[in-house]
C-alpha cells in the first residue's frame, strides 16, 4: 500500500471517520494489512490498554519466573523472595540487553550476559563487576529494573504500559460479572497447563471480533466437527440456529446461549460457592446459560464440554490471547484452564479435551485459522485493500428488553452487533 | 526416562531391518494421506503424544516440556482427526498439505515385555501448502513402543519431542 494510502487510512482512525463507516457496517479491507494502522494500534491500544501476560500458577513459588510480550516490549514476571508477584522490563539498565533470555524457570537473580550486572528478583541492581574501578558509589545505588503496572483478577496477571491509565478494576468495568466464568470458578481459584505458543499469518483482531461476536461461521468453518460429533450433545440444545444473547460490557463482549456447561459440570457445587447469586442463577436458573467471548482488547476465552473417549465428555476451559508482531504476523498463546479443587482424573480429561478441540491441533481452531490468515493477506491488495468487508448484520436491532444483567444484550441466532461493540471500544483509544 | 539412550539393542538384523521396514512404510502411508489403513497400524490401546517444550532455565535439557501437549491422542481421538479429514468440510486440510516424513537415527531395543521394542528415531517433516515456495519444517525426536500382533507390528506409543517450544505452524493439521 502507498504511504499516502496509509497516511490516510492513519487519519480516519484518528478522525472519527472510521468509526462512522463501522457504525453503518463496514470496515476498510487494509484495517487488517495495513503497516501505518498497525504503528497506531501498537501505539494507542497496546501501549495504553491492560494486556494479559499469563498465570498466577505459573509461577507458584519464589524465584519461579515467566517471559512474556506486550508487542515488542518483553517482560519479566517473577514471583520475588517475599512471595509477591513482579513484572520489569527485561532490559539491562546499563546498555539494555535482555538479562533472561529463557522462557521460563526459577533464579533468584538475573545476571547480564554483557557486562555481568546482576540484579535481584526484586529488580535490584546487587552486583556489578569491578564496582570500584568503574563507578562512584553514587552513580549506582538505587538502580533497579523499570516496571511497568501491573495488576491480577482472579489469577490472570496483566500490565499496562502507561503510567497513567485507569486501574485494572476501572478497565474492567462490570465485564468481571462474565470473565468469572472462565477464569473465577472455584473458591480455591483456577490453574492453568500451557501456554502452547506459535506463530500465525494472520491480523491479532480477527480472533477477538470472532470469538465475541461471530456465531455465524460456526455452520460453515466448523461444520466438519459437528459430523464427527466432537462436541457433546445436549438432549435440550435448541440447535446451532438457537437465539443467543449478544452481550456487550465494558472491556468485554461474549455470546451466550441456553447451555448446559454449568448445569453438568462435576464441580457445580463448588462453582456455586465462587459465583455471586446474581451469576450462578445465570448459569444454572431456568434457561441455563454458557458462552464464549473476548475481554477487550486481544483475550479470548471459551467454555464447553468435549467428547474426550468413548461416551465420555469432560468440560473444557481456554484462554486465548494474541502478541501482535506485524500487522499479518501474530503469536497466538493458549492455556487450558480447570479449577484447582477438581480431582486430577478430571483436569487431565479436560485438558486433554481442550487439546482434542481448541489450541494448535484442536480440530475446531485449526479450521478458524486459514480464514484468518486468508482475510489478512487479501487486505493486502492494492484493489483489495481498499474494498470494504462488511459487519452490518443486524445492524438496526433494538436491545434485547428482557436482559437484565450487567451491560446490554441483543438477541439473535446470528449478529455482527459485538464486531460493531468490538471497533467502537478499539476507536475510543485511536481517537484519544 | 523416555529419552535415556537405548542400553540393550537388539543384535537381530532381520528384526531391526522389520522394524525399520515398518516405520518407512508407516511414514509412507501418511504421506500418501492414506489415514485410514496408517490407522490399521495402530494398536488399541495407543498413546500418541507430542508434549510442549519449554526453554526453561538456564540449562534447557532433553526433557524439559511443559504439563501440556499439541497432541495428546487415544485411538479414539486419532480416529476423529481422521474421520473428520474425511468429511467434506475439513477445511485446515483443502487442500491438502503435502507432507515428507524423513526418518533416521533409527534404533531398536528389547523391552521387559517381549513382545514389544524401544524405537527411537529422528524425524524431520517437510510441510509444503498450496502454491506457497516457502515450507516448513519441523525436527524431533520420536520414542517409540512397537509391539508384535499376530505376525506383524503395531504401534502402541508414541512420544514425539520436537525441538521448537514456539512452532512455526499455525495449526498442527497434519500427522506429524
Ligand atoms: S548491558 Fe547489561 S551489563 Fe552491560
Ligand atoms: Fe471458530
Amino acid at each position: 500500500m502507498a504511504a499516502s494510502e496509509q497516511d490516510k487510512l492513519r487519519q480516519q482512525a484518528s478522525s472519527g471517520a472510521l468509526r462512522e463507516k463501522a457504525n453503518e457496517g463496514t470496515l476498510p479491507h487494509n484495517i487488517f494489512s495495513s503497516e501505518a494502522f498497525f504503528e497506531l494500534e501498537k501505539e494507542k491500544i497496546f501501549q495504553k490498554a491492560w494486556i494479559l501476560l499469563g498465570h498466577e500458577c505459573e509461577i507458584p513459588d519464589p524465584g519461579d519466573y515467566i517471559v512474556r510480550y506486550i508487542c515488542d516490549d518483553n517482560l519479566i514476571v517473577t514471583r520475588d523472595e517475599s512471595g509477591e508477584i513482579r513484572v520489569f522490563f527485561n532490559e539491562c539498565k546499563h546498555q539494555g540487553m535482555k538479562v533472561c533470555r529463557t522462557e521460563m524457570g526459577n533464579t533468584s537473580h538475573f545476571r547480564c550476559p554483557y557486562h555481568g550486572w546482576t540484579f535481584a528478583n526484586s529488580g535490584d541492581l546487587t552486583g556489578v563487576p569491578f564496582k570500584h574501578e568503574t563507578y562512584d558509589d553514587e552513580s549506582i545505588s538505587d538502580i533497579s529494573l523499570d516496571e511497568p503496572r501491573y495488576d491480577t483478577y482472579n489469577g490472570l496477571i496483566f500490565a499496562n504500559l502507561d503510567e497513567d491509565a485507569e486501574s485494572l478494576k476501572e478497565y474492567l468495568g462490570d465485564f468481571t460479572f462474565y470473565l468469572d466464568f472462565f477464569v473465577g470458578r472455584s473458591p480455591e481459584g483456577m490453574e492453568v497447563n500451557g501456554p502452547q505458543r506459535r506463530i500465525i499469518d494472520a491480523n491479532w483482531k480477527l480472533g477477538s471480533m470472532n470469538t465475541m461476536s461471530d456465531h455465524y461461521h460456526s455452520v460453515t468453518t466448523h461444520r466438519s466437527v459437528s459430523d464427527i460429533d466432537l462436541m457433546e450433545h445436549d438432549e435440550e440444545d435448541a440447535g446451532i440456529a438457537a437465539p443467543r444473547y449478544h452481550v456487550q460490557c465494558d472491556a468485554g463482549g461474549l455470546m451466550m446461549r441456553e447451555n448446559n456447561f454449568f448445569k453438568n459440570h462435576e464441580m457445580r457445587d463448588s462453582i456455586k460457592q465462587a459465583f455471586s447469586e446474581e451469576q450462578w442463577d445465570l448459569v444454572s436458573g431456568d434457561i441455563p446459560m454458557g458462552g464464549n467471548g473476548s475481554m477487550l482488547p486481544n483475550v479470548n476465552m471459551l467454555a464447553a464440554r468435549v467428547q474426550v473417549n468413548e461416551g465420555e465428555s469432560a468440560p473444557i476451559t481456554y484462554i486465548r490471547t494474541y502478541r501482535p508482531i506485524g500487522p499479518d504476523k501474530t503469536e497466538v498463546y493458549t492455556w487450558h484452564v480447570v479449577e484447582k479443587d477438581a480431582p486430577e482424573e478430571l483436569k487431565e480429561k479436560s485438558r486433554q479435551g481442550y487439546e482434542m478441540a481448541f489450541g494448535i491441533s484442536g480440530m475446531i481452531e485449526q479450521d478458524d485459522l486459514g480464514n484468518w490468515s486468508s482475510v489478512t493477506e487479501v487486505g493486502k491488495g492494492g484493489a483489495t485493500g481498499n474494498h470494504d468487508v462488511r459487519i452490518d448484520m443486524h445492524l438496526k436491532q433494538e436491545e434485547a428488553s428482557d436482559w437484565d444483567r450487567p451491560g446490554k444484550a441483543y438477541k439473535a441466532p446470528f449478529s455482527e452487533v459485538n464486531m460493531r461493540y468490538f471497533y467502537n471500544w478499539l476507536f475510543d483509544y485511536l481517537e484519544a | 526416562m523416555q529419552t535415556e539412550p537405548i542400553s540393550k539393542p537388539v543384535d537381530d538384523i532381520e528384526l531391526f531391518h522389520r522394524v525399520r521396514s515398518f516405520l518407512t512404510r508407516e511414514a509412507e502411508l501418511i504421506d500418501a494421506r492414506k489415514f485410514d489403513d496408517w490407522k490399521e497400524l495402530m494398536t488399541e490401546d495407543l498413546e500418541y503424544k507430542i508434549p510442549v517444550r519449554a526453554t526453561r532455565g538456564e540449562n534447557t535439557h532433553e526433557d524439559d516440556f511443559l504439563d501440556m501437549h499439541h497432541v495428546e491422542d487415544t485411538k479414539y481421538r486419532l480416529e476423529k482427526r481422521i474421520n473428520r479429514l474425511n468429511t467434506e468440510y475439513s477445511w485446515s486440510e483443502q487442500p491438502p498439505s503435502r507432507t515428507r516424513h524423513l526418518i533416521s537415527n533409527v534404533q531398536v531395543g528389547n523391552r521387559d515385555a517381549d513382545d514389544e521394542y524401544t524405537v527411537k528415531s529422528n524425524l524431520l517433516l517437510y510441510v509444503s501448502e498450496g502454491d506457497d515456495p516457502d515450507h516448513k519444517l519441523l525436527s524431533g525426536r520420536r520414542h517409540d513402543v512397537v509391539r508384535e500382533v499376530n505376525g506383524s507390528l503395531k504401534l502402541a506409543r508414541r512420544i514425539i519431542h520436537l525441538d521448537n517450544t514456539t512452532l512455526p505452524l499455525d495449526r498442527i493439521s497434519i500427522f506429524i
